[in-house]
């Protein structure tokens, strides 16, 4: 089932055009890389803040609000191009044990994210330990979806 | 049924992450290569070059009265290494046939997904499917 | 001695050679680069948005600087060491590729664009420290600094894809 899922996405007018074009896919891979440096490197700017290593005389959630944006935008590009470079070659991602280790780790990201990450904002000051917490969370799961991307390519 | 089908996913995902590994290159196949341009061919090796971010053998053979060399792409040495893949698997001057697909860039010497076999054995290098 | 045979002599030696054909060193090194991207451009695009006057326009544009600089630094050393090592395993293919050569361009404009920024725009800082929005050199330097990050990341992909032999 979930196999001709991924037959269906290779053979759709989207996924062949990716995969025919001449640069189509290295485009795809370029913004891939700018979504990366929006999200991981606000995820990163979030997290030393919340271990009280920067900007530690302004309240947490004026920076959550400051950076929810860009993050936003770097999510939505990472996810868009993701999908798209994984259109043009799905069923060759589907035997790859690194691919699924990838996506296990980008929905646990995910997850934690909206429902922890993101509710900083409306919060108060967390306590130290929750906010270490949060901070060691936020950083171990986006950068395991990092390493499961490069993975993807040399293991 | 959202949270459910991530959920199956993940769970999916975590067990198949505990599988043996094939082979993989370091930018994809279908950014390189041209699923709709297909060779085959007999050939020499020439020289094997082991190296990140992926191997090339390349193969000497004749098209015509032309000697052409064909530089057949493989994977990550780490992951050819995992599948019993050696730097001396295959030696200059060990007679191999081709199988795999050209490069969109026509002259690219490059061969994508390829299948080379020696003595009837054929010796996975490409990427799977 | 060319420059192409220095890098010729440098990718055929031993430790170019040992890097290249290694199994876990160059896609170690790799992926720190890749990922390195988030603490190196990750953070300094935060200064180049309030520079710009998009971002955290409450805050003086010295306490952003303060903020994201060791980690700033600390990336964009990262990056250079791992580049540099990538670099040695492949420097006469690097040296022929198109893409790497707009990279370095890229590099040098950075660097002169971040110089000029330090030496001549910083001067009348106290005056816009605090304005919300800076003035048009400051939002210049930081608009130049986004787009030539934005090229050398562009660039350095791209490599894969305008391979050269020799």
């Amino acid at each position: 089932m979930v196999y001709s899922f991924f037959e269906w996405a290779e053979n759709t007018p989207f996924g062949l055009f990716v995969r025919d074009s001449r640069w189509g896919f290295a485009i795809t891979e370029v913004v891939h890389l700018f979504g990366l440096v929006l999200l991981l490197g606000g995820v990163l700017m979030m997290s030393m803040r919340l271990l009280g290593w920067t900007m530690t005389d302004r309240p947490i959630w004026e920076l959550a609000r400051e950076l929810r944006g860009w993050i936003t935008l770097g999510l939505v590009a990472m996810l868009a191009s993701g999908v798209t470079l994984w259109a043009s070659e799905a069923v060759r991602m589907y035997d790859l044990p690194w691919f699924w280790f990838k996506m296990a780790t980008l929905v646990l990201a995910l997850i934690f994210h909206f429902t922890v990450f993101r509710k900083l904002a409306d919060k108060d000051e967390p306590r130290p330990l929750a906010r270490l917490a949060i901070a060691c969370g936020a950083l171990l799961l986006w950068f395991g979806v990092g390493f499961g991307g490069r993975a993807i390519g040399f293991l | 049924m959202r949270r459910k089908m991530l959920g199956a996913f993940a769970g999916v995902g975590l067990l198949v992450a505990g599988l043996s590994l094939p082979v993989q290159a370091h930018h994809s196949l279908s950014a390189e290569f041209d699923q709709s341009k297909p060779i085959s061919f007999n050939g020499t090796v020439k020289r094997i070059d082991w190296g990140n971010p992926h191997i090339y053998t390349h193969v000497e053979t004749k098209e015509g009265d032309k000697t052409v060399v064909y530089k057949v792409e493989g994977g990550a040495p780490n992951a050819l290494y995992r599948q019993g893949w050696r730097e001396d698997t295959l030696k200059p001057g060990d007679a191999v046939s081709v199988r795999g697909i050209r490069a969109k860039n026509p002259e690219s010497p490059n061969i994508g997904n390829a299948t080379i076999t020696k003595d009837g054995v054929s010796i996975f290098q490409g990427q799977k499917r | 001695m060319s420059l192409f045979e220095l890098c010729k002599m440098l990718q055929e030696s031993e430790i170019g050679m040992a890097i290249h054909s290694s199994l876990y060193f160059f896609p170690f090194v790799e992926t720190i680069h890749v990922l390195g991207l988030s603490v190196s451009v990750g953070t300094i695009l935060w200064f180049d948005l309030r520079a710009m006057g998009l971002n955290m326009r409450q805050q003086p544009v010295s306490r952003v600087f303060a903020a994201v600089r060791p980690w700033m630094l600390a990336g964009f050393i990262a990056m250079f060491l791992t580049g540099a090592i990538m670099f040695w395993a492949h420097a006469a293919l690097c040296y022929l590729n198109p893409s790497f050569r707009v990279k370095t361009v890229g590099l040098v404009l950075a660097g002169f664009n971040a110089l000029y920024f330090h030496f001549k725009t910083q001067h009348g800082m106290a005056e816009w420290d605090n304005a919300p929005t800076p003035p048009l050199g400051v939002r210049l330097a930081g608009l130049f600094s986004v787009l030539l990050w934005g090229v050398i990341i562009a660039a350095g992909r791209m490599m894969a894809y305008t391979p050269v032999d020799y």
